[in-house]
């Protein structure tokens, strides 16, 4: 008989469950279906690869929770059950199931990873005590009810220890005491709030490394990858800057954590993969394990986008039975998935934020999670690579040094250096642009000497181009090998960028690319995993083809309005596109994504969606461009690339802007002779509160090329228009303001339709198109 | 920087930045795909007479540790008493590391030694070179050239000259003859920790001359196996009286020359951290370190004897054993440094 599984998915995206477990739900989809496995599926994100036709062979649009579960489970009686694809929410659900009898009732047995070691994962004293039978430490600690008993908890610890109030979401009431005074102040605030807090060792300042762990039934283990947190324990991992491979270890220190991971995953009994986060003292090499997750995470999936290694494919062959040994490395097509990938470049992860979409939340990061997005970037240096990351995240940076803050006083870059920010990495750069020093520095943030050197590094690259009389061809090839963009020299040149681009042309002044192939060159690839890199001499050869290429664009780090739904968007683009006989070529930046799986393409340029990258990509691959399935990020160079010779495919440039331009599109709707909400486009506050006359409140602002409503805002009346225009310092000349009346009570219709040369071809949604307002269907029409 | 060059018999040049000692360098340019252990690594003495290319782009981020000695000729960090390697090749060395143990620079330690290293080199792109067309003579230099000729190396000044005695701080009342083809300390560490006696021995010497010996380990070490001949007849004499014996890397090689089977060399070798070894008898894998350009032909190995492990990538010989005397050898390293132990536990089977 055919085996069923049932696969949990995350259900709808959150801080902290993203489209990271898209990514690995379709790939295990994929890894079963392969094996003949029919795959039942629950998840209600309906913008997810995994839910889409042709994947999973039943889904169920329900909650992941256990009541809906077993309704499933009652219909289709599926064998066996995956908990660790689908997050933290399918691995609670899993947990629920099994403790309310459900999975035995309907003989569903857990596939993967046993229940006693996700059990053993979840609780913190059994955790540790299992890891103390095999003699890996973790942080020692103890709960503590009286203050009465916190003196001599503390004394055997040692100073500075750790005060955390138990049952305290996101570390209330905690912190660090160095003595027995401030241990009393903060005990006593802790148990103000909760009947017992926890005294454990401080890791403050300790230096953060994970590992990915991959463990079959055959006891076989191997590590995927290591990565480094830049910054120190107590930062979470998602609001960290990471690197792979870890830059600061050496052979002991790297194969010591190694073996704990391979310890800690054997004794636990996971079958499948895990991530095991270390901390390092600095400066003793100390080494303890913070936490294991047992199941695929977000640094899973990162591992497996840095490396090229699908570990959520091979954790699902895994999970139904097979072993290392006998599943291929697709990378290689010779070789098989028990190795591990060696790394011929450097991988850089920067969080995306989105907290000026809120009001009143700080920019202080920490323990809990506040990033919505991140992208990976690498190069074959750090500082090519940390540059190129930093332009990844669309937030306004042509690199590390942000001439905004480089004015600063040198007393606010201190004050803010001891505060982990957002803007951390931007504020280093500036101190260590004003010069404060390294060893300063590293005072107040405990961020590895290492790091900071060579941000130092670029800072003078930066100011050798500030003073430099004339820009050379060695001086260029320099910043270009420190990751300088075109517009950030441009920059600081004080000239257009253009002119910096056609220097680099004369000069033959070009990128190179480079594959991913896990294994350093030792192996021909048969995958095409591409990124481009200055700091080469010569480009990895790609097989030829006749096919007529396509480029698509993809939608760069989720961010408030840009999620997943972009990359389905992307990958049912390139789906298309390849059954139609082309080969696709995909550029993105995401790694919670499945558009950056290297076998979705038939080339994937894991790079920056940027005017300058596309046009590099151009050079060499001579293919035209879809922008319209990655949303603002890549509609927004359809204008610019189309300028600098790129054929775009699809809707032309000039329509898209059309569209895109406030005041372009109201002349149209006017000469269409369809109504719109009255509205007015302003260039100074006076003039808006002139035009605001006109208009009546309420109004709804927002600048010109925006994204999904940031800065949107809705203005009631003249003091809140005057407060919201001082407020965000937009350049009104360049981005004028648009105020659109807003009307309230009104009813919203969103109609989507695909239309080619200006003919509809498709409505959506049909059933309502036929009780639609005619004359709305006609507006349609004419537009 | 001064400038620097790297040439490879087949007429490539690739100009690059001088760092380490600046001089010239000649020996077989090898790639290793290791992202950590360029201390080991170097100090080797299995990389003697080689250029050694690190694929991975930063080396030097961590430093160069003191030697550390923990007994008389054996050293705590380091894989021998000195650098072995003639040359290096990378992307970019660090010149300002970052990490406690660390008393010099990676350009300091080279120069130091007198080992001239080039950096600012497309290390992948040589590598690519290397697996297509194999590994091959190589020069570096800091003056132009146009053509040069190998020397041909001699290898056996890796091993230690006379015998050497290391008493274990835990005796397991056992005692080994290691035979020193360039031993790598870690091998001597290894075996200390387990609480062996060892006694440490020229290439050439015949342990079971030796009095009280349990087994006979043989070392790794640099070149072409078939020019160890005395080593060879020693462990034929070895095998001949039963006496227990290892064989490691190059150590393994010997012995299937000793036994009758033959050895050739592979087209680019294995260096790395990451190679993949599947035990035959139960069907484990193994991730390994290893460091060799020759390999054994398991189709000449006589009846006796079978292949132990294969490598998984490759499907080339990485174990013999006989089938009922404690006669074995891996070509792989079960020390790791650099890179992962966990097939450590064959160092027992003595």
């Amino acid at each position: 008989m055919k085996q069923t599984v049932l696969l949990l998915g995350s259900g709808a995206l959150k801080i902290g469950e993203a489209g990271e477990f898209d990514y690995s739900g379709s790939q295990a989809i994929k890894a079963l279906k392969e094996e003949g496995v029919r795959v039942i599926l629950v998840n209600p994100n309906i913008a997810t690869i995994q839910t889409s036709e042709g994947l999973a062979d039943e889904i169920y649009f329900l909650p992941v929770t256990a009541a809906f579960v077993e309704k499933v489970i009652a219909k289709e009686h599926p064998n066996g059950i995956l908990l660790s694809f689908g997050g933290q929410t399918a691995l609670n659900c899993g947990i629920d199931l099994y403790r309310q009898g459900i999975l035995k009732k309907y003989h569903v047995s857990i596939l993967g990873t046993p229940i006693s070691a996700i059990l053993a994962t979840e609780d913190r004293k059994e955790f540790v005590e299992k890891l103390a039978t095999i003699g890996v430490p973790t942080a020692r600690g103890k709960t503590v009810f009286r203050m009465h008993d916190i003196a001599a908890v503390a004394r055997d610890i040692g100073y500075p220890v750790m005060v955390r109030a138990g049952f305290a979401l996101g570390g209330m009431g905690s912190g660090i005491a160095t003595n027995l005074r401030e241990l009393e102040r903060l005990a006593q605030n802790a148990l103000a709030m909760s009947p017992q807090i926890v005294i454990e060792q401080s890791l403050f300042g300790w230096k953060e490394v994970e590992y990915e762990v991959v463990r079959d039934k055959n006891d076989n283990c191997i590590t995927v990858c290591n990565m480094e947190n830049l910054d120190p324990v107590g930062i979470h991992t998602g609001e960290s800057i990471v690197v792979a491979p870890s830059q600061t270890l050496n052979d002991s220190e790297y194969y010591r954590f190694r073996q704990m991971s391979i310890q800690a995953i054997r004794m636990l009994g996971i079958i499948g993969e895990c991530n095991i986060q270390f901390a390092i003292h600095p400066t003793s090499g100390e080494i303890l394990v913070i936490e294991v997750n047992a199941r695929l995470s977000r640094s899973s999936a990162l591992a497996s986008k840095a490396t090229g290694y699908p570990l959520a494919y091979v954790a699902a062959k895994l999970a139904i039975g097979k072993t290392l040994p006998e599943i291929p490395n697709l990378m290689t097509g010779q070789t098989t998935a028990f190795f591990e990938p060696a790394i011929d470049y450097i991988v850089v992860k920067m969080p995306r934020w989105d907290l000026d979409k809120f009001s009143r939340v700080e920019n202080t990061i920490g323990s809990e999670m506040k990033s919505v997005g991140e992208v990976m970037s690498i190069a074959r240096s750090f500082e090519e690579a940390i540059q190129k990351a930093s332009r990844m995240l669309h937030d306004g940076y042509a690199g590390v040094i942000d001439p905004l803050f480089v004015g600063e006083k040198k007393s606010a870059l201190l004050n803010k250096l001891t505060h982990s920010t957002t803007i951390r990495l931007f504020t280093i750069c500036s101190a260590i642009y004003r010069g404060i020093s390294i060893d300063e520095i590293y005072r107040r943030t405990n961020i590895d000497r290492w790091f900071l050197y060579k941000l130092q590094n670029i800072v003078s690259v930066y100011k050798e181009l500030e003073v430099a009389n004339h820009l050379d061809t060695a001086l260029l090839l320099k910043a270009k090998k420190f990751g300088f963009s075109d517009k950030q020299i441009a920059d600081i040149r004080k000239v257009a960028e253009k002119v910096i681009r056609n220097k680099r042309s004369l000069s033959h002044i070009r990128p190179f690319t480079k594959r991913i192939d896990t294994m350093a060159g030792e192996f021909p690839a048969i995958t095409n995993y591409l990124y481009c890199t200055y700091n080469a001499t010569g480009s990895d050869p790609l097989p030829a083809s006749n096919k007529p290429r396509i480029m698509a664009l993809g939608c760069g780090p989720y961010s408030i309005g840009t999620s997943v739904e972009f990359d389905w968007c992307a990958v049912n683009t390139v789906q298309t596109l390849k059954k139609h006989g082309y080969e696709v070529i995909m550029v993105n930046c995401n790694p919670e994504t499945v558009s950056t799986d290297f076998d979705i393409s038939d080339r994937l340029y894991f790079e920056e969606l940027s005017q300058e990258r596309i046009l590099d990509i151009y050079a060499a691959e001579h293919a035209p461009c879809i922008v319209s399935v990655g949303g603002q990020v890549s509609n927004n160079l359809a204008f610019p690339l189309a300028v600098a010779g790129v054929p775009i495919v699809g809707t032309k440039p000039a329509n898209i802007y059309r569209a895109e331009h406030r005041k372009t599109f109201s002349n149209l709707l006017d000469s269409l002779h369809i109504p719109q909400p009255e509205w007015g486009e302003v260039r100074s506050l006076e003039s808006a509160i002139k035009k605001v006359q006109r208009i009546g409140f309420p109004i709804l602002v927002r600048p010109s090329f925006v994204l999904s409503g940031k800065a949107m805002d809705v203005i009631h009346n003249e003091k809140d228009l005057v407060s919201y225009v001082q407020h965000h310092q937009f350049d009104l000349i360049e981005y004028p303001m648009v105020m659109t009346k807003f009307l309230t009570g009104a009813l919203e219709f969103d109609l989507d339709g695909v239309a080619q040369v200006g003919k509809q071809l498709v409505w959506a949604p049909n059933f309502i198109i036929s009780w639609f307002p005619r004359r709305l269907r006609l507006c349609t029409h004419f537009m | 920087m001064p400038k620097c060059y790297l040439y490879l018999i087949d007429g490539t040049s690739l100009p690059g930045e001088a760092f380490g000692y600046v001089g010239d360098a000649e020996g077989e340019v090898v790639f290793s795909t290791g992202m950590s252990g360029y201390p080991q690594s170097l100090t080797d003495p299995s990389f003697a007479g080689q250029i050694l290319i690190f694929t991975y782009p930063l080396i030097g981020n961590y430093g160069v540790p003191t030697y550390k000695a923990v007994a008389p000729h054996l050293s705590a960090n380091f894989e021998s008493e000195r650098i072995w390697a003639k040359g290096v090749v990378v992307g970019q060395h660090c010149t300002r590391p970052s990490h406690y143990e660390s008393v010099r620079t990676f350009s300091d330690w080279l120069a130091s030694e007198k080992i001239p290293g080039i950096s600012g080199i497309d290390t992948r792109m040589l590598t690519q070179k290397i697996r297509d067309t194999g590994v091959m003579p190589g020069f570096i230099s800091s003056k132009p050239r146009h053509s040069f000729s190998p020397t041909p190396a001699d290898y056996t000044s890796v091993s230690f000259s006379s015998k050497i005695v290391y008493k274990p701080k835990k005796a397991n009342g056992k005692h080994v003859a290691l035979i020193d083809c360039g031993v790598k300390h870690a091998i001597i560490r290894e075996l200390l920790a387990l609480g062996y006696q060892v006694t440490r021995i020229p290439h050439d010497s015949d342990p079971t001359k030796l009095t009280g010996i349990d087994g006979v380990a043989c070392s790794n070490g640099p070149g072409d196996p078939k020019d160890w001949g005395k080593t060879i007849v020693n462990i034929r004499r070895v095998v001949d009286c039963d006496i227990p014996f290892l064989g490691i890397c190059l150590g393994h090689q010997l012995l299937a020359l000793a036994i009758g089977a033959d050895t050739y060399k592979l087209k680019y070798g294995h260096r790395g951290l990451n190679q993949p070894c599947l035990d035959l008898s139960t069907n484990k894998a193994y991730v390994t370190s290893q460091n060799h350009g020759y390999a054994v032909d398991p189709k000449t190995l006589p009846k006796e004897y079978s292949e132990w492990f294969i490598n998984l990538n490759d499907r080339t010989n990485e174990g013999i054993r006989h089938q009922s005397k404690k006669i074995v050898s891996i070509q792989f390293h079960p020390e790791g440094n650099p890179g992962p132990f966990d097939a450590k536990g064959i160092f027992s089977i003595i």
